[in-house]
């Protein structure tokens, strides 16, 4: 279920998910195990970024960038498609491991099609850096400084687009990331296009990642048995999504289903940053700037009002919420 | 301005998209579509629908004598319920078509033929 | 029985199986177990949660139990497309001997290396991508842990014995949940293999991955605590110090340090596994090929070919030329030797049930079955008399003859023994080969019959039952028994040889 979450970064939210029922139950994935939950997030970080590149680009209206993107970014979902069957929502992982291995007689498949994305992603970068429209709309736009991006949280590539040097991946080292060597790719930039750029480079270090990774993958097993009850305790992980740092949060009780558990996504966290970056900006730039952090509505759209004494339950959605904020302003468009 | 050649050469050659409902892909080897129930195999543990996520899954009675009824309006496509059945009584289908405009006739009811 | 069944099996397991101790932790159950509600920990089956919580009904575990009686008949049902069946081997395709080509192998396996050689080759050859044997444990190399050999070269670290408890179905279970894998052999002993083809039978899903069942011959395991502590107390050895144990007609105890101390079955049987001495099932009747040290050939094993996967796996592996075979037609001792054991557990095992009955102790459910299932050889051979079987156009010697005029006749006719006869045809010995052989080569044309030929005959009559001839010729340890007139045991009327035995064993099918 917590695959559900989001459509997008469908992987960072299962190994989170897992990473945080293991530790409750104490166990570890097996070191397979890890290299493929390296191998699937780092895929899923090159679609998620081309993605999000193809949006950037649509938002200043640049279609024709966008369509290009989207057509290579099928060789990524073809990819993911390939190792799990499915394109979006891979079903990689389980609670011990992951369910399906990538045998060897893969590999080739894999190398080929990251060549050809590595092939196309520095052909972008270099349109990108000397196309003028893009310069003229992302440069200087959207301004966040490395200070108020720590004090207003930001996360992922919006603050390492900042200069600031925080990566889960290295800090907090989950799966195989500890073995597997990369870079932090940071931007001095501060603004739109940093962002694009980093977001740019960060799927190139990923090429490598994963390229390392199926190169130095551990024989072995691909997942441990669990026990189905857990103990009473509690858990907390971290995960370096697409879009930053993804933090889930478990508490078991004895039984084989969670007592609490609570989702806190990146672009929740990303959110406050808007308002410094949107300062002083073109209301036609809202758009790009708003795009800029890589926003996924359906990771924030969600308020659950429960009435405490009666137990009632509602959820509001997006037009309720409107409804219900026209109400209290009085009369806003 | 590079991005403008690009976008000249791609006149010349064909388009990339399918054009869906006439033309289809094949689904990858390991595609998760809608379940599907062997009631000749179901022993009725209960346990799909004791693991299915979304409770789209619902057993009525037993054993051997217990029905299946699955929402596919519900059920999220995670393939859980077929890894979970110890006797490979679940197969996951190709089937990817299910959108539809009534949610009663997105039922599906399995019954052990005797 | 199964409608009088609690709705989760685990009820009944723990009734039938568990309490009265028959469990031996082979592990099919953890592998079987939907919500992982069972698990061998510590050499103890341990029941982790309530698995009512999960499931509303659950056959399973109870099911697969080796020693339940459910889907015994189906079972039996992977075997019995093969042409041949006796009692003693149960159904067969074809009976060879085999040893590896790689000396290597045979050095480290003490029976000519087969099972090595056939998963080493099956792996290269991408027919299987995993295989389930076991391994010593370090500091006690006679107590065994499951091994599961993912690249050929592991294998090389398996044993194909196993005398005590090892886990091997539930190192299938993970082989399939944790290193997904999708061809997997499995070796096993007689009841691992019974717990496998449950599994299959009962149509688990990780039998999908199963490729290949290949049995040891195993006649009891031991329980670990009672045999090191009576080895201790008896020999006083340490269980670490034992290197291995052979089985022949007695247990070989090899010691680290190079001791051998022989101990006669009898002797070791109060150790053993309390439903080993139930168990029946001598060379893993459910195999597809079945593989056993073949006694007294160094070497060599025997192989039991019972299905066409195995007769399929077998052969590439004779092909490739890492196994080389020779004909079984070419050892009838070793035959005799093996259907002999054979005959001797299943004896022992319907004598230790007839006990356990009528001393009001419980048996598992399965051996009950069983005897209702299998057709009984036993009794065939008790219903036969000796005149039926035994060989009438006897081949004689004089007592005059020198012994190189035997050797003539014993490569003539390829008999091994032969009586001695003299002028008025009445019986007075009989000469082997082992005799003739004792005979240095320069002392062959002067050395005559009478003086070698043994003169005390053991002696049968032509209404005694073929039983108890066989059991007759089994005490003395001989291979051919001469059939005499009951009025004058000087007429000789016939010669029954173990060849013979075996042939009326062969004889249901044949009909």
């Amino acid at each position: 279920m917590a695959e559900r979450i989001c459509g997008i970064c469908s992987d960072a939210h299962t190994t989170c998910y897992t990473q945080a029922i293991e530790d409750l139950l104490g166990i570890e994935a097996p070191p397979r195990a890890k290299y493929i939950r390296v191998i699937i997030a780092e895929l899923e970080r090159i679609h998620s970024h081309s993605l999000w590149l193809g949006i950037a680009a649509h938002e200043i209206g640049f279609d024709t960038l966008f369509m290009y993107l989207w057509r290579d970014r099928e060789t990524v979902m073809d990819m993911l498609e390939f190792i799990s069957g499915n394109r979006v929502h891979y079903a990689m992982n389980t609670i011990g491991g992951v369910r399906r291995d990538i045998p060897s007689e893969m590999t080739p498949k894999i190398k080929d099609g990251l060549d050809f994305l590595e092939k196309r992603i520095k052909y972008y970068i270099k349109t990108i850096s000397s196309d003028r429209t893009i310069q003229k709309r992302t440069v200087d736009v959207g301004i966040l400084k490395p200070k108020d991006a720590i004090e207003l949280c930001a996360v992922g590539p919006t603050l390492r687009a900042s200069g600031v040097k925080n990566d889960v991946r290295r800090d907090d080292p989950y799966a195989a990331y500890d073995e597997i060597p990369f870079n932090v790719v940071t931007h001095d930039g501060c603004d739109v296009f940093a962002r694009i750029i980093v977001r740019c480079e960060e799927m190139l270090e990923s090429i490598n990642m994963i390229r390392y990774a199926l190169d130095h993958m551990p024989a072995g097993m691909l997942r441990v048995r669990v026990p189905m009850a857990v103990e009473p305790n509690e858990a907390v992980s971290r995960v370096e999504a697409p879009r930053g740092e993804l933090i889930h949060y478990a508490r078991s009780n004895g039984t084989a289903r969670p007592e609490r558990y609570k989702v806190r996504s990146p672009t929740l966290a990303n959110i406050p940053a808007l308002c410094k970056m949107l300062m002083g900006q073109h209301v036609a730039d809202i758009p790009i700037v708003l795009a800029g952090i890589d926003p996924c509505f359906a990771c924030m759209d969600r308020l659950a009002l429960i009435d405490v004494n009666t137990g009632r339950k509602k959820i509001l959605d997006f037009n309720s919420l409107r409804e219900n904020i026209r109400r209290m302003r009085g009369n806003c468009p | 301005m590079s991005i403008i050649l690009e976008a000249i050469r791609q006149i010349f050659k064909s388009p990339i998209t399918l054009k869906y409902p006439f033309e289809k892909t094949d689904v990858p080897k390991d595609f998760r579509g809608r379940p599907v129930w062997n009631m000749q195999k179901c022993v009725g543990c209960g346990l799909c629908s004791r693991v299915c996520p979304s409770g789209a899954i619902e057993m009525i009675g037993k054993g051997l004598k217990a029905e299946i009824k699955h929402y596919v309006d519900r059920c999220i496509f995670c393939g859980q319920c077929s890894e979970s059945c110890p006797r490979n009584a679940i197969t996951m289908t190709d089937e990817f078509e299910h959108a539809g405009y009534d949610r009663e006739k997105m039922i599906y009811e399995y019954r052990r033929e005797s | 029985m199964k409608t009088s069944r609690d709705l989760i099996a685990y009820n009944d397991l723990k009734k039938m199986i568990i309490e009265p101790g028959f469990c031996n932790l082979c592990g099919a159950c953890e592998a079987a177990c939907p919500v992982h509600a069972l698990k061998i920990e510590d050499r103890s089956l341990k029941y982790t949660h309530d698995c009512t919580n999960f499931m509303e009904f659950c056959p399973i575990c109870y099911d697969i139990c080796p020693f339940t009686e459910a889907l015994l008949l189906e079972t039996l049902g992977f075997v019995s497309g093969a042409p041949n069946r006796t009692e003693s081997i149960g159904y067969y395709r074809k009976i060879i001997l085999a040893q590896a080509v790689d000396e290597r192998m045979r050095e480290i396996s003490h029976s000519g290396g087969v099972i090595t050689a056939l998963l080493m080759h099956a792996i290269k050859t991408g027919f299987i991508d995993g295989a389930i044997t076991s391994e010593s444990e370090k500091e006690t190399p006679i107590r065994i842990k499951p091994l599961l050999s993912l690249v050929p070269d592991d294998l090389l670290s398996a044993v194909d014995y196993e005398y005590f408890p090892s886990s091997v179905a539930k190192a299938f279970g993970r082989a399939v949940h944790e290193y997904g894998k999708t061809k997997i052999a499995f070796v096993g002993t007689p009841c691992h293999v019974r717990a496998i083809r449950k599994l299959e039978a009962w149509e688990h899903k990780i039998m999908n991955s199963l490729k290949i069942v290949i049995g040891l011959i195993c006649l009891w395991s031991f329980s670990f605590p009672k045999l090191t502590k009576y080895l201790k107390e008896a020999y006083n050895i340490d269980a670490s110090d034992i290197l291995r144990i052979d089985l022949d007609k007695k247990y070989d105890v090899s010691m680290k340090d190079g001791r051998i101390i022989s101990i006669s079955i009898p002797e070791i049987e109060a150790h053993t596994l309390s439903v080993c001495k139930m168990c029946e099932d001598f060379t893993s009747e459910l195999a597809d090929i079945s593989v056993g040290g073949a006694h007294p050939l160094k070497d060599w094993s025997i192989v039991i070919i019972r299905t066409e996967v195995g007769e399929e796996i077998f052969e590439d592996a004779v092909k490739a030329n890492v196994i080389r075979t020779r004909k079984i037609e070419e050892r009838p001792d070793v035959y005799a030797h093996f259907v002999e054991m054979g005959l001797l557990k299943k004896r022992y095992a319907a004598e230790e049930i007839e006990r356990r009955k009528r001393c009001g102790e419980p048996v598992p459910p399965v051996y009950i079955r069983m005897l209702e299932l299998l057709p009984r050889e036993i009794s065939l051979l008790s219903s036969l008399r000796a005149e039926h079987i035994m060989t009438r156009e006897i081949i004689a010697v004089r007592p005059e003859y020198t012994v190189e005029d035997v050797l003539t006749l014993m490569t003539k006719h390829h008999h091994m023994g032969y009586p001695v006869l003299n002028e008025r045809d009445e019986l007075v010995g009989i000469v082997t080969f082992d005799d003739v052989s004792k005979v240095p080569a320069s002392k062959r044309k002067e050395t005559l019959v009478k003086d070698i030929a043994h003169k005390r005959l053991v002696t049968a009559y032509p209404n005694e039952s073929a039983m108890a001839v066989y059991e007759k010729m089994s005490e003395h340890k001989i291979g051919r028994i001469l059939v005499v007139d009951r009025r004058n045991p000087k007429k000789l009327l016939g010669i029954i040889t173990k060849t013979d035995i075996m042939h009326v064993l062969r004889w249901p099918m044949r009909r």
